[in-house]
């Protein structure tokens, strides 16, 4: 089983809700793919384990066996390479860098070209309670998420298991490439017209990709616009999150919702147990 | 000598400056020493995502020009310009025309 969580707008309640469902779930995995800003640590603080590095391969230009021929440079979609054949010079730019392989295939000179491997992030493995705890994040700078997330998702994920994917905000491949293997989406947004306006951005993705959804309201407080819109699109309002200053106090203080509410616990039990019984494989 | 300009318009020499460097909307070829245009070709890297400024300098290795006359580039154009020791003439708010004079009037 595996739950991601999204939302179109940024700072609408993903890390409140999937460390909430994580927290109700118990034996589960919590994995962060917000991997500009993974937080789901200051809520779940889980005592890391492990720290592995990620890296991607990336060329390495030898201007002693070079020929200067520029193929590589024609080749590279993302403009990574300059070759200047009157000064025997080449120029690599790893942050544009795509790591697809492509300028070391069509290479013609034998040793003037080699994959190496550039860190561009880590992987951390831990344990909160009994959550597992599995945290991507990438160095500040770094083009695209997308690689790491996707190692995760493919190589950490147990999808006997339980698995509640916390993901980035937006619509773009990251929020792509961490929902693309999940059973259940849930779309965090507030009932204020940026919340709508990005909402109904996230619901084209999910409508896009044929996955199931559901909408949390945040910051609730009565009928609202949500409403409306989420009968028009036909996708079930999940759960709703009072506007409440005692939870924006707890947030601020780094303790979870579920913890500093406990008829919000009995809720997101109700609401995880119903979407596994529902859409689990197992 | 063959200068790259980065002009704003197709309209001669009486081209304004592009205000973008490698995002110019279209790039002139001139020949310093016969005065003449010998291209104004349309900037087909505009819309680029990432490393237009690379493709760009790219371009103005393979075109030979030795003199680049266009607004302030951007960080990796310029490195791309530098590494390939080109000469670069930074003009803002004046045609090809204006540009040229400038530039010979300095040198």
């Amino acid at each position: 089983m595996f739950i991601a969580v999204a939302s179109g707008k940024g700072g609408t309640g993903k890390t409140i809700v999937s460390t909430s469902l994580a927290l109700v779930a118990k034996k589960c995995t919590y994995i962060d793919l917000d991997v500009e800003e993974p937080n789901g640590h200051i809520l779940l603080k889980p005592e890391i384990e492990k720290e592995v590095p990620f890296n991607l391969k990336i060329p390495k230009i030898d201007e002693h066996v070079c020929t200067f021929c520029g193929k590589c440079a024609d080749a590279c979609v993302y403009n990574a390479i300059s070759i200047i054949p009157n000064l025997k010079k080449a120029l690599f730019y790893p942050d544009l860098c795509h790591s697809c392989g492509h300028c070391t295939y069509v290479c013609p000179v034998n040793g003037a070209m080699e994959e190496v491997y550039r860190e561009i992030g880590k992987i951390r493995l831990g344990i909160s309670k009994d959550i597992k705890f599995i945290e991507g994040r990438i160095d500040v700078g770094v083009i695209s998420g997308v690689p790491i997330i996707s190692w995760i998702v493919n190589n950490y994920i147990d999808f006997n298991e339980i698995n509640i994917v916390d993901s980035a905000p937006g619509t773009s491949c990251p929020v792509v490439e961490s929902v693309k293997k999940s059973d259940y989406i849930m779309l965090v947004t507030e009932p204020t017209p940026f919340g709508l306006s990005d909402l109904k951005l996230a619901v084209e993705i999910v409508k896009n990709m044929g996955k199931k959804a559901g909408i949390i309201v945040n910051k609730d407080r009565g009928k609202n616009i949500i409403d409306d819109y989420a009968k028009t699109v036909n996708i079930p309002i999940l759960l709703k999150i009072p506007y409440s200053i005692e939870i924006q106090e707890s947030y601020s203080k780094g303790i979870p919702l579920v913890e500093a509410m406990p008829e919000m616990k009995g809720k997101f039990g109700e609401l995880i147990d119903k979407i596994i019984c529902e859409n689990g494989k197992n | 000598m063959k200068a790259f300009i980065a002009v704003e318009k197709n309209e001669g020499i009486d081209s304004k400056i592009d205000n973008r460097f490698a995002r110019a909307s279209y790039f002139m070829i001139y020949d310093m020493e016969s005065d003449e245009i010998l291209s104004i070709e349309e900037n087909r890297f505009k819309n680029g995502a990432h490393g237009v400024g690379i493709e760009t300098g790219n371009y103005i290795i393979k075109s030979g020009c030795k003199l680049v006359i266009g607004a302030t580039p951007g960080p990796k154009a310029e490195s791309v310009l530098r590494a390939s020791n080109i000469e670069f003439y930074i003009a803002e708010n004046c045609t090809a025309k204006e540009a040229i004079e400038r530039y010979r009037a300095k040198a």
